[in-house]
């Protein structure tokens, strides 16, 4: 075997002839560590058959190529082999005109399909990243041009690709984001990465940070460009800036609570003191921040707090309580929040607060002792505080009262409304003042109060509290009443006083004057003139006026004293005045008088019999005195009872009658008269009346029309 | 010389025209019962029924006393120095003395029973006032 024979027969690549059918005629060893057929197989039948479907048109067109005088170089198709797996072949084919024959050559290219489908998917996995990569990236070449751009540049800077590419990166930068850019980019061309942050105006978005990384694209030791990777943390850099601001707002916070405040970690390390908490607590940022809070204040001195600090940490509830604080010789009111982070503690000076409470219990002591009542209200008026005297007087308890407006449980149908309408003005004016006024109890009982109010005011002037202290002058006023009364009827006595001095200085002195004249008279004048028979005569007479004023004297003072004495008794009204009737019958039938009764048979009256036949027959008496000459006289008598009780006499006449308006307060008043006709009064009847409905209890009115008649109405209890 | 009486009481009209006949007076006594009976009588004839002397109960049924003085008050420029009143009461209230010294034409208050002393004691007063 020559030399080449066996190059043939050993050569790892497969050569083969194949004439213009497409017959193989000769095909090398190689065959079969290609494909897995032995040459015999192949020789003699058509190539095309062994030729993988998908590759048979590429394959014809390739050999029609040949046939035509092309020499093939590179070609691949893939071959089924005598297994049935497919092989990827590479080809080198020249036709030979003169043997008429296709030499060709095949080597397995399995390897290199594969690697160059690698090299294929890696491009375009690069691609796919760049491309889609969410941050911002670009490309450019050694003098400073945009080779390539991403999307999320172009969307970024509103921009096409075909409006950057070729162009520098100063074209969408900023001039001085583009010095920037500029200095970096030169330092990469050095071989640098570098990293930046790039602000920047983008069309929608406002001012954008980037943070931007750029670095040499370097192939084979060359460094190719500059690729940056410009990544938005615009987001981040916003919420540092917010956590940044919020931290200096807490800080603020912490430092403005007018509490001193002081934070602890689990591991009760003091990790926040404020101002406050500084000035109070004696702490210094410097030295006791990261401190634990034992050292700086030990636990046995201060054993109160931390029973309650250790409660907070170990139940996660809030505490409040209150404790002295040695060191400054202050009270403290403390509250303790604790959360996962540890526990807040707020210290707030107490010792006003403590002192005003102390003084209040001690005053609410002395209160409780006293008898008065005393109320202490909330700046609206709503009762806070009330002491046993109070309930004492007025019956209602401190949990009756609490949360309530005094007056509306005390005040009552009598209450004066004036009075209340006062004390509400002199409470918005904020002043002590002191009012009376008619209270309820609980029980319904009237209770006349003397107040003191006081407003009670904070250091700001703001009233916060009224005192109001209650005494029950009760008693006080009854006195009152009673001196009222007293004073009353002590007028009436000396009413009734003058009265009796009018009598005695003219009345009485009036006969008594013509007596003493007469007398005198007698002495000078003859016995036998007439003149003497008529001042005797008048003598007579003037001493029988005496008598009467001095009987009429006595009548009166018996009717005065009896208010005392008499009895009282069932009188049967209607027999009464019948009985007047009869002492008067006389007079009555000479002047033909018709009297009308209106009285029930059986309506009874309890009172002094005697004192009802008085007014009856003064009434009747005075009718007939005053009767018209004109007219017959005409009497009507009604008795009846009203539906409260109250008996009503209405005694009425057609007579004479009076001016009402001349006679005003004077119809009534004794030895007053109406009326010329000397004769036929004296001024005592009506007056007498007057007395006894007065000494019963009643009142008298009077009606008259002159020349028409009077009504008498006496209203008896 | 005119003179009126004017009272409610015969009795005491009856005293006074006694004790001013006795003191020479009996030319001209009048007596009335009612102030209103006077003013009527006066406003008769203005002129010849003004009366020198005037004697005036207080205490008069309807018209009393000082009812009648305040009307004759309207006419003061009229009957000053004319017209002599003088107040005749049974009454020693004070406060009735004391009322008449509001009313210029009220010359004197006298207590009943009038006396001959307090009518020469009258006319002695006029005269000055004449002379």
């Amino acid at each position: 075997m020559d030399i080449a024979a066996k190059i043939l027969k050993y050569s790892p690549d497969m050569y083969c002839c194949i004439n213009r059918q497409g017959y193989i005629v000769k095909v090398s060893d190689a065959c079969k560590n290609l494909l897995g057929y032995a040459p015999q197989e192949l020789e003699g039948k058509v190539y095309i058959d062994f030729v993988a479907p998908e590759s048979r048109k590429t394959s014809r067109l390739e050999a029609k190529k040949v046939l035509q005088g092309h020499q093939s170089n590179g070609f691949e198709n893939i071959y089924i082999c005598k297994n049935g797996n497919p092989v990827s072949l590479r080809w080198t084919a020249q036709w030979v005109e003169e043997e008429q024959l296709m030499f060709c050559s095949a080597r397995n290219a399995t390897a290199l399909v594969k690697a160059r489908q690698k090299a294929n998917d890696n491009y375009q996995r690069y691609r796919a990243l760049f491309d889609n990569n969410p941050d911002v990236v670009f490309l450019e070449d050694l003098n400073g041009k945009i080779t390539e751009v991403n999307h999320a540049f172009c969307n970024t800077f509103a921009l096409a690709k075909e409006e950057v590419i070729g162009k520098v990166a100063a074209t969408f930068l900023s001039p001085e984001m583009a010095v920037i850019n500029q200095k970096s980019f030169e330092a990469a061309l050095k071989g640098n990465t570098l990293r930046f942050d790039l602000c920047c105006q983008a069309t929608e978005k406002g001012l954008i940070t980037f943070d931007v990384v750029k670095f040499p694209v370097v192939a084979q030791g060359q460094i190719q460009g500059v690729q940056t990777i410009a990544k938005d943390i615009t987001p981040i850099v916003r919420s540092f800036e917010t956590i940044t601001k919020q931290a200096q707002k807490l800080n603020t916070i912490f430092e403005s609570i007018t509490d001193a405040l002081i934070m602890l970690d689990k591991d009760w390390k003091i990790v926040l003191i404020n101002s406050t908490a500084e000035s109070i607590l004696c702490l210094n940022r410097k030295a006791n921040l990261g401190k634990d809070i034992r050292e700086v204040y030990p636990p046995h001195k201060f054993e109160h707090f931390y029973s309650h600090y250790t409660y907070a940490m170990a139940t996660g509830k809030t505490v409040h309580f209150k404790a002295f604080f040695q060191e400054k010789s202050m009270w403290m009111e403390i509250k303790a929040f604790p959360s996962r982070e540890g526990l807040s503690i707020y210290f707030n000076d107490a010792t006003e607060k403590v002192k005003a409470q102390q003084e209040l219990e001690r005053l609410s002591l002395v209160a409780s002792r006293t008898d008065n009542g005393v109320v202490i209200t909330d700046a609206a008026g709503n009762t806070e505080w009330i002491n046993e005297g109070f309930t004492q007087l007025t019956g209602y308890t401190l949990p009756e009262m609490q949360g309530k407006k005094p007056g509306a449980l005390l005040q009552g149908p009598e209450t004066n409304k004036q009075t209340l309408k006062l004390i509400r003005k002199k409470l918005k004016q904020g002043i002590y003042f002191n009012s009376t006024l008619l209270n309820y109890t609980k029980a319904g009982q009237k209770v006349w109060i003397s107040m003191d109010i006081t407003p009670i005011r904070n250091e700001d002037e703001r009233i916060v509290q009224y005192v109001s202290i209650q005494r029950d002058i009760t008693y006080k006023k009854e006195a009152e009443e009673k001196q009222l009364q007293m004073t009353q009827d002590l007028y009436r006595q000396n009413r009734d006083l003058q009265q009796f001095t009018y009598i005695v200085s003219h009345n009485l002195r009036a006969p008594v004057a013509n007596a003493l004249g007469l007398s005198l008279y007698l002495n000078k004048v003859n016995k036998d003139s007439p003149t003497f028979d008529r001042a005797l005569t008048y003598l007579h007479k003037s001493i029988t006026q005496l008598d009467a004023v001095l009987k009429d004297i006595n009548t009166i003072l018996s009717v005065r004293e009896s208010q005392d004495v008499l009895t009282s008794e069932q009188v049967v009204l209607k027999d009464t005045f019948m009985q007047a009737c009869t002492h008067l019958q006389e007079v009555l039938q000479s002047c033909n008088a018709q009297i009308e009764v209106d009285i029930p048979d059986k309506l009874k009256f309890n009172a002094n019999h005697t004192s009802l036949f008085s007014i009856f027959y003064n009434l009747l008496s005075n009718a007939i005195k005053f009767r018209s000459e004109k007219r017959q006289l005409q009497v009507h008598v009604r008795v009846y009872k009203k539906p409260k009780g109250s008996t009503v006499i209405c005694f009425r006449d057609n007579g004479i009658g009076f001016d009402v308006v001349k006679a005003g307060n004077n119809v009534f008043k004794l030895y007053k008269k109406f009326h010329h006709e000397a004769t036929s009064g004296r001024g005592l009847g009506l007056f007498l009346v007057k007395t006894h409905v007065e000494v019963m209890g009643g009142s008298i009115d009077v009606k008259s029309q002159i020349n028409k008649g009077t009504e008498f109405l006496i209203y008896l209890p | 010389m005119k003179v009126y009486n004017i009272d409610d009481d015969q009795i005491s009209n009856f005293l006074n025209e006694r004790i001013l006949e006795e003191a020479g007076l009996a030319s001209d006594i009048r007596s009335f019962l009612s102030a209103e009976d006077v003013l009527a009588y006066m406003q008769q004839d203005c002129e010849e029924n003004l009366p020198d002397i005037i004697f005036l109960d207080l205490n008069m049924p309807m018209m009393n006393g000082w009812e009648f003085l305040d009307i004759l008050m309207q006419h003061k420029n009229v009957l000053k120095d004319k017209c002599h009143i003088y107040i005749l009461t049974s009454s020693l209230d004070i406060s009735d003395t004391a009322r008449s010294k509001e009313y210029d034409l009220v010359s004197g208050f006298i207590h009943k029973p009038l006396k001959l002393e307090d009518v020469q004691l009258i006319l002695s007063e006029i005269e000055d006032q004449a002379g």
